[in-house]
Order: structure tokens, then sequence, then C-alpha cells
């Protein structure tokens, strides 16, 4: 047994064992609560920020005008040149492991054509065991500054719209870049309109077995109108060396149009400021 | 207001440790056996006593000031005593019989009851119930009122004079047994 005095030694020890205790619990407390304090000041801060859109990139309101995205594909970078001062949207495109001639039939996306219509269908016909759009970059989109006021290429001949010729400028014949391109087929001068399915699904042939990939895309809109396109994933050399058929004449435009006007402002993209020049109406060469 | 009281607020208001060491000293045995009388253990009962007393030191509760200082120590060392049973309750009864323990406490006891012939009882106490043994500690030994006593153990003044009336019966069967005359008790 413990006489008081060894008793009150014990006492007093687990007494100031506790008050060690209970400074240390307070300090712990107040360094928890005062970084508490500093991550909520500093997500108030983020959110503040993030919600005057400081954080957000800078071509977010060119992507968000474009209003553009590929089937499978996201949209990751634009480039704009110094000398041409245009934007260009690009899309990494995954893999695709279709190997039949026409390998796909799928719905592409409705972002796509909010304007025009709900899409119907995609028909593909891509090259047999090519992987062409693997690890590559699609280009589907270019601004031009000019309104479609062409004239009609003659049977046999072609020509690629002001913008196709922009982007091919810009990005060349690197093998890495696939342009997304819509051909408007003419036969004698005239576009053919009424029921194109079988010239395109010929086309769509013909190119296919020069080394193409032909898609046969058709938007239905909401009054039920179906339009019929046919579009090409090509190389810049492809497009250079583009083989008319005899029968027709070809205006190869982008996949996406893509106007000064179609932004509300004057747009930025990748931190350069796009110049909207004037207005004009020159008739893209043809070649 | 005993010496007790006066320790204790020198210790709480002014941080004076020599107040509650007055208070271990002055009170410490009498702790113990009341809380012995409790755990039916007398190494049990000083830890506990010693726990009463970090308690004060830690928490430094307030005395309502509505009995003596002696009476409020034993009500927060009853609690303690208590929590310590609900908290080890397969393990609170521990035998008595044990010689190493029984000599503790009768050290405690010389030392603390010092008159022989209170001993005696309290050594025959220790075969009673733990609330026979409780109310005689307090009224027997501590000569505390029926309704301090009462205080202490959270029971009326009518339980408590029933409960003694019970417990004086079962000490003195208790005694005779061992050979003691009660009557020169």
């Amino acid at each position: 047994m413990k006489n008081y005095e060894e008793m009150a030694k014990d006492v007093l020890h687990r007494i100031g064992e506790y008050e060690e205790e209970k400074k240390s619990r307070r300090s712990r407390r107040a360094v928890a609560a005062g970084a508490a304090v500093s991550l909520c000041t500093v997500a108030v801060i983020g959110a503040g920020l993030w919600r005057s859109g400081a954080f957000a990139p800078e071509n977010s309101k060119f992507k968000a005008d474009m209003g553009t995205e590929v089937t499978e594909a996201s949209v990751t970078t634009g480039v704009v040149s110094a000398e041409s001062t245009e934007a260009a949207v690009l899309t990494d495109i995954p893999q695709k492991t279709t190997n039949d001639k026409v390998s796909e039939v799928q719905a592409v996306s409705g972002n796509d054509y909010t304007e025009t219509g709900t899409p119907g269908g995609t028909v593909t016909m891509q090259p047999e065991g090519s992987d062409v759009m693997s690890g590559r970059r699609i280009i589907y989109s270019y601004p031009s500054y000019s309104e479609a006021s062409y004239a009609s290429p003659e049977n046999g001949t072609f020509f690629l719209m002001r913008e196709v010729q922009g982007a091919l400028d810009e990005y060349g014949s690197d093998e890495n870049i696939i342009y997304y391109v819509v051909l408007d087929i003419f036969s004698d001068r005239h576009h053919i309109l009424d029921n194109p399915q079988a010239v395109y699904k010929a086309e769509a042939d013909r190119l296919f077995a020069l080394g193409y990939t032909s898609i046969i895309e058709t938007y239905t809109d909401q009054n039920g109108i179906s339009t019929t396109v046919i579009a090409l994933h090509a190389t810049a050399d492809q497009l250079r060396n583009f083989v008319p058929a005899e029968n027709y004449g070809y205006a190869i435009r982008m996949h996406d149009e893509w106007k000064p006007g179609m932004a509300n402002e004057p747009v930025s993209f990748n931190g350069t400021g796009i110049a909207v020049p004037d207005e004009t109406k020159d008739i893209a060469t043809s070649q | 207001m005993d010496n007790g009281a006066s320790s204790y607020r020198r210790f709480r208001d002014n941080g004076d440790e020599s107040g509650l060491v007055e208070i271990i000293r002055d009170y410490k045995d009498g702790l113990i056996l009341y809380l012995a009388s409790i755990v039916g253990n007398i190494r049990t009962a000083e830890e506990l006593a010693e726990d009463t007393f970090v308690l004060l030191g830690t928490k430094k509760p307030r005395d309502k000031g509505k009995g003596s200082f002696r009476t409020w120590l034993y009500t927060i060392g009853r609690n303690v005593a208590i929590d310590h049973i609900r908290k080890y309750r397969k393990n609170s009864e521990v035998s008595i019989d044990d010689i190493e323990l029984v000599s503790e406490e009768e050290s405690v006891e010389a030392a603390y009851i010092r008159q022989e012939r209170k001993i005696i009882v309290h050594r025959a106490m220790r075969k009673l119930s733990p609330e026979y043994r409780q109310v005689l500690w307090l009224v027997y030994f501590e000569e505390l009122s029926n309704k301090e006593a009462a205080g202490i153990m959270k029971k009326s003044v009518r339980s408590v004079e029933s409960l003694l009336y019970r417990a004086k019966k079962s000490l003195r069967s208790q005694l005779e047994m061992e050979g003691f005359d009660y009557e020169k008790l």
C-alpha cells in the first residue's frame, strides 16, 4: 500500500500528464482548425475563380461555338499559325479495327448538327486491314471568312474550298494529319441534290478502291427531312491529288463549317487572337 | 465546512498543490476502506481512491456545499468505483481471502481505525454483502448520519435505515459465528 506521500506524488504526476495531453490536444486542434480554415479559404477562392472563368481554357469559347465533335473522338488541340492567324479544330481519333468493306454503321454525335438536324447514320468504308486513324489527328474544321460562293466545277475537275486549302497550308502533308472533308458532287455543273444516295454509294466504292476512307453520312432533321453527304478521311496528298470521276465535278470542303459569325465575339485560340478580316467572296482556287 | 473543503478550494482556485496533498493525507485511508466495501478488494480500492483524487485534480468539480467535504468525496469515489465495476464486471469480485490483500487491508485498518474493537467489527464485515458493508462503514466507522450515508449511496433515508438495520443484524450473526460477544463490542 502506498503512503499518502507516494499517492500524492502519483496523483500529481497523473494530473500533470493530463494537463500536458490537454495542451497538446488543444494545439493539435488549433493546427487542424488552421489548416481547415486555410483549405476552406483556398476552396472558396478557387471556386470563385472557377466560376469567374479564370481557369477556363482560352479556346473553350471557340470550341463551344464550334460545337463539333467527331464520333469516338474528342477535341484536343487547336493551333494557330502566326502567319495565317486562323484556327482549326483537331481531334485525336481512337483506333478503329474494322476490316469489312462497309465497316460500320453507327450514329454520329448529335452535337455536330444541332442546327440542321439529327443524325440518321453513317456508313464508313475503310481500306481493309488499314489502321489509318490510329494515333492520328483529324482536322475537320478551319476558318475561311468567306461565303460559299463559287463556280460549279466541271465534270472531271475538283477544287478545294478556301478553308481546306488553309488547313493544308497550315498542317501540311504530315501522315499523322487526317483531313475530314465533305464532297459536294456536281454533274454537268449541277449539284446533285435529288436522291444522291446511289451516286454517293458508287463514289464511296470508287474512292475506297483508291485508298480513301469514305463515309456516307445521313442526317434527319426534326421535320423528318434527310440529308446525305459523302465524306472522306484523307491525307494531304490524297486531297491534293484527288482523282475525280470523269462524269462528276467536286467541291471539297471541311466537314464542319466554321465562320467568324459562329462566334459571338472574336475568339482567342491557343492564346492568339484571331483577326477577323473583312468578308470576302473569293472563289476558292481549283486545282 | 471541514478542512478538506478549504484545502480543496486552495487547490482548485489557486492551483495550490499542497491543498490536494492535504486532502490525500486526510482522506486516503478512509476512502480506500470505503471503496473496499464496494469492490471487495483493497488493492483495487486503493487504485480507485487514487483515480478519485486524480479526478479531483483534473476535472476540478465544484462542491455544492450541501454536505461535508468527506461526504462529497465519498460520493465521487463511489461513482468511480461503480464505473469500475461496470467496466470490469466479470473481474470485480476478487476473493477477499487472499492473504496478501487481507494483510494490506489490515495495515490500513490499523492506521485508520486504530481501535481494536472496531477493527474486529470491520473484519467481520468482509463476509457481508457490499451494501451492508457500505452502510456499516459509512455510519459506524465514518460516523456519518443516516442522511449523509443516504446521499452517498444514492438511496432514501428510510431505505438506508432499513438497510442499516438488516446490516447490523447480519453483522451480529457473523460476529457470533466467529465467537465474538456482540454485546461487548
